[in-house]
């Protein structure tokens, strides 16, 4: 006790012995929030750990998603690289020189560029038709 | 199995101590510690109705109105059952309860900024404000509650933080935010309230 007044020890003896019934809502409200507390704290009904999980389940579809469709994303590549090494290479286009002969214009030819006028092509790089 | 066997008997016949029937009505403040620690609702109940009477007379002497001390003591008992895992059985468990309803009523003070209004006092003998022991041993219950009705706030609650709960200047000091200073003016202040007013009634004849 901090006091030693006579006074002050007499009239804290007494106050300290006082006594009050609560009414009977006291226990009811108590008990209310009991029970709130132990359903758990709820944001617009959900809990929020629900919440919490759901954001993540989202995010980690929405971040494997935009992995998958991204052409510089290394771990994409790598998976196209397998790919490749379990298929045969079959190029997209065959091609044949025979096709492109004569395709080329007087214009286009080696021998009139300004570029090339002074080279002289081996005769084994000819294309002698 | 006979070692299931008697594995099984053991568990059957043994019942955990904080368990409350209606056969066992008197538990142990031990026992309903630990049947409030694992949320037991009979627990809690058990150390709601042994300790509120106590309890709301101690925030009825805070707040002055019978709803506002009902209010501090539905929070402080909720308080009470939401962290009684940090109770340690080195202290009292009634003191533990009492601490936190005082506090819960200086929050509802702080809330309606009842302990604004603090003054210091200098140059004063706090034994002219002295009360005879006399008259403290005489006072009716209802007297009790009435004098301090009729003070100040600031000036009922330090009293009851320094001559009820035995705190020091220095901790009330703490607990209300004012000086150490102010927390002794207040407290001579109450004093001279008291005894004018046990004079008013009668019971000092000084």
């Amino acid at each position: 006790m901090a006091s030693f007044d006579p006074f002050d020890r007499e009239f804290g003896n007494r106050a300290r012995g006082l006594r009050r019934t609560p009414s009977t809502q006291s226990w009811n409200q108590l008990e209310q929030r009991l029970d709130r507390r132990r359903r758990g704290t709820r944001i617009l009904g959900i809990r929020p750990w629900l919440i919490a999980a759901m954001f993540l389940i989202v995010a980690g579809i929405t971040i494997v998603a935009n992995m998958n469709y991204d052409p510089n994303n290394p771990l994409a590549k790598r998976a196209e690289f397998m790919e490749e090494l379990s298929t045969p290479y079959t190029p997209a286009e065959v091609f044949e020189p025979g096709d492109y002969q004569g395709e080329a214009s007087e214009d286009e030819s080696p021998d009139n560029d300004s570029d090339f006028r002074d080279v002289v092509v081996a005769d084994k790089y000819r294309v002698h038709g | 199995m006979p070692m299931t066997i008697s594995l099984r008997q053991t568990w059957a016949v043994s019942e955990p101590a904080s368990v409350i029937t209606p056969s066992n009505p008197a538990m142990t403040e031990q026992q309903l510690i630990i049947g409030c620690k694992a949320n037991e609702r009979r627990a809690q109940r058990a150390v709601y109705n042994r300790y509120s009477p106590v309890m709301l007379a101690v925030a009825r002497r805070y707040t002055a109105r019978d709803a506002d001390a009902e209010d501090v003591l539905i929070s402080a008992f909720f308080k009470v059952f939401d962290k009684i895992g940090t109770f340690t059985d080195s202290g009292s468990f009634e003191g533990w309860i009492r601490r936190i309803v005082v506090n819960e009523a200086l929050m509802l003070l702080r809330k309606k900024h009842a302990l604004k209004q603090a003054s210091e006092i200098e140059d004063v003998n706090p034994t002219s404000f002295s009360v005879p022991a006399e008259a403290a041993s005489r006072l009716a219950e209802a007297d009790i509650m009435n004098l301090l009705d009729r003070m100040p706030v600031g000036y009922r609650t330090v009293f009851n933080l320094y001559v009820v709960e035995g705190y020091k200047h220095r901790e009330i000091a703490e607990m209300l935010g004012i000086s150490i200073n102010t927390s002794k003016s207040q407290l001579i202040l109450a004093k001279k309230r008291m005894r004018e007013q046990l004079t008013a009634l009668g019971y000092s004849n000084s």
